[in-house]
């Protein structure tokens, strides 16, 4: 009973972080972009456009909800839910500090990648209750991008698990203890693994360059066309968490989660640096980069990203069974 | 067969690579670069010396007499027809008795102030036009006269735009080119 209360109550505090946090994370990334294209960004509400999120969700809560009349209705309005928990949920493993966290599973990284992974059923269920042929398109291409790159992506994941012979997130952060000990800084396997996470991170997040499910100039705005007022912004919260989510996870997984100089009460801190280095980094590329086509995203995932990802953890295989995984 | 192909794949992932690589450089410059961005109503920005703004009458500073003569020049020539004046005829010299001009289907040809035989009718250096009320747009005279007060005028007026566009008289003689503003816009053209 005790422990439930205790998790209910964690669970509360890390979820409404969450959502604060993409709210600000927003605000970052428009800055990040504007300043990448030589403009300001959001300057007018608050100081430095520092309120522009509040106005924002503001103003989503305040839109009418608009349903189109030949939609499947429960279909539609549960999409957003269903695309939102996993997103969510996959907090719910990562360690913010040792012992801060919702719960460290002793399978935490498969949890977090299996739940990762199911975002696609509620964008799916949103593809096809909008009843809307560009919806529609763009969750297929979205089913097929997600398929293609959960592979190489769970691949490029497994590199840090398989060097440190544990699922469990906190052993693998515990594993990287200083600055010349964080996986990526392992020779070649660690920079491999990490370029490749990197790239199917984007995909798997869809983000630019591999967008195509979301592609403005053939598909408006994919699967959420028909989306508006607060659907909308579950559908872009769970958006955001999921990219925040993978970028804590690539923090993990390859700069030495909570690792840095000073106390170790700044440990979080110093997460949360990291993750929003590895996310500038995916928003930096996000901006650098024009939309690939299909077939070539797909081409990229089966004919290189797989076998090299496969090759890579083979290789890293290898390596730990000559080596001996790198133990706390 | 088998060597082609793995040529082209190293190649296609050289290309790759430095498609990546300059891609990525040219955000990061223009990320570490100070934003071209201009706070527009705190701070205007200098604008050019041909810029067409907003249309004024000049009054003679000594006199306080308007410049217009009422030829309806500029009438004639207006494309959108936005141009209405009435001649009122004196002894020395005409005077405009009315000059309306309609901003609001004014297209900022500038035509009017290159026919103006008088630099009477000018451009200023502002677009601040922005109302709730159409009904404002409609200037007449004392109004040009306050927006020519209002704001800096811009370089080009009938005579000096007239002076930029005639011929030299003695091609050769080249120290005799007319000054300021004028030597840039021909160089230009050129």
């Amino acid at each position: 009973m005790l422990s439930a209360i205790y998790y209910f109550v964690v669970g509360f505090i890390v979820l409404n972080a969450i959502i604060g946090m993409v709210t600000y994370v927003t605000l970052l990334e428009r800055k990040f972009a504007a300043r990448m294209q030589s403009r300001i960004g959001p300057y007018r509400v608050g100081p430095h456009g520092l309120l522009q999120p509040i106005a924002d969700a503001l103003k989503l809560m305040m839109k009418e909800d608009v349903v189109p009349q030949a939609a499947d209705r429960p279909v539609y309005n549960l999409a957003p839910l269903v695309f939102l928990i996993p997103c969510m949920l996959i907090f719910a493993t990562l360690p913010f500090a040792p012992g801060l966290g919702v719960a460290d599973l002793n399978i935490g990284i498969l949890f977090f990648l299996a739940v990762s992974s199911m975002e696609i059923v509620g964008l799916f269920m949103a593809g096809w209750g909008s009843n809307n042929k560009y919806a529609l398109l763009s969750v297929m291409r979205a089913v097929n991008q997600i398929i293609s790159y959960d592979l190489p992506f769970v691949f490029a994941a497994l590199v840090p698990v398989v060097l440190t012979g544990s699922l469990r997130l906190s052993d693998i952060a515990a594993a990287q203890p200083d600055f010349w000990r964080w996986f990526i800084f392992y020779p070649v396997l660690g920079q491999l693994a990490f370029i490749f996470y990197i790239v199917t991170t984007l995909a798997a997040e869809n983000r630019v360059p591999f967008d195509i499910l979301e592609a403005e100039s053939e598909l408006i705005a994919g699967f959420r066309v028909e989306y508006s007022g607060m659907k909308f912004a579950l559908i872009q919260l769970g958006e955001y968490a999921h990219v925040i989510g993978t970028s804590f996870l690539g923090a993990l997984l390859f700069l030495g989660a909570w690792g840095g100089p000073g106390p170790a009460s700044l440990g979080p801190l110093w997460f949360l640096l990291k993750a929003m280095a590895v996310f500038l980094l995916v928003t930096w590329i996000r901006w650098s980069f024009v939309r690939i086509r299909v077939d070539q995203i797909l081409a990229i995932s089966w004919k290189f990203l797989l076998p090299a990802t496969l090759f890579l953890l083979m290789a890293t295989a290898v390596v730990v069974a000559a080596k001996g995984p790198m133990s706390v | 067969m088998s060597e082609r192909l793995g040529e082209s794949f190293w190649r296609d992932f050289g290309n790759l690579v430095s498609a990546v690589r300059r891609a990525m450089w040219v955000t990061l410059v223009n990320f570490v670069r100070k934003p071209v961005t201009v706070h527009y109503p705190e701070v205007k920005r200098v604008y050019p010396d041909r810029f067409r703004g907003v249309l004024a009458l000049t009054y003679d500073k000594e006199t306080g007499e308007e410049n217009c003569i009422g030829c309806r020049l500029c009438e004639y020539i207006c494309p959108p027809q936005v141009i209405k004046v009435e001649m009122l005829k004196a002894e020395k010299r005409n005077f405009a008795k009315t000059f309306t001009l309609e901003l609001y289907a004014c297209e900022f040809c500038e035509l009017c102030v290159q026919v103006c035989p008088t630099d009477a009718i000018i451009m200023m250096k502002s677009f601040d036009l922005a109302t709730t009320d159409r009904r404002e747009l409609l200037l007449d005279k004392d109004r040009l006269h306050t927006i020519g007060l209002q704001f800096d005028p811009s370089w080009a007026t009938g005579n000096g735009l007239r002076d930029m566009q005639t011929p030299p008289k003695a091609p050769p003689a080249e120290h005799a080119k007319p000054e300021g503003a004028g030597v840039k816009v021909e160089g230009k053209a050129e």
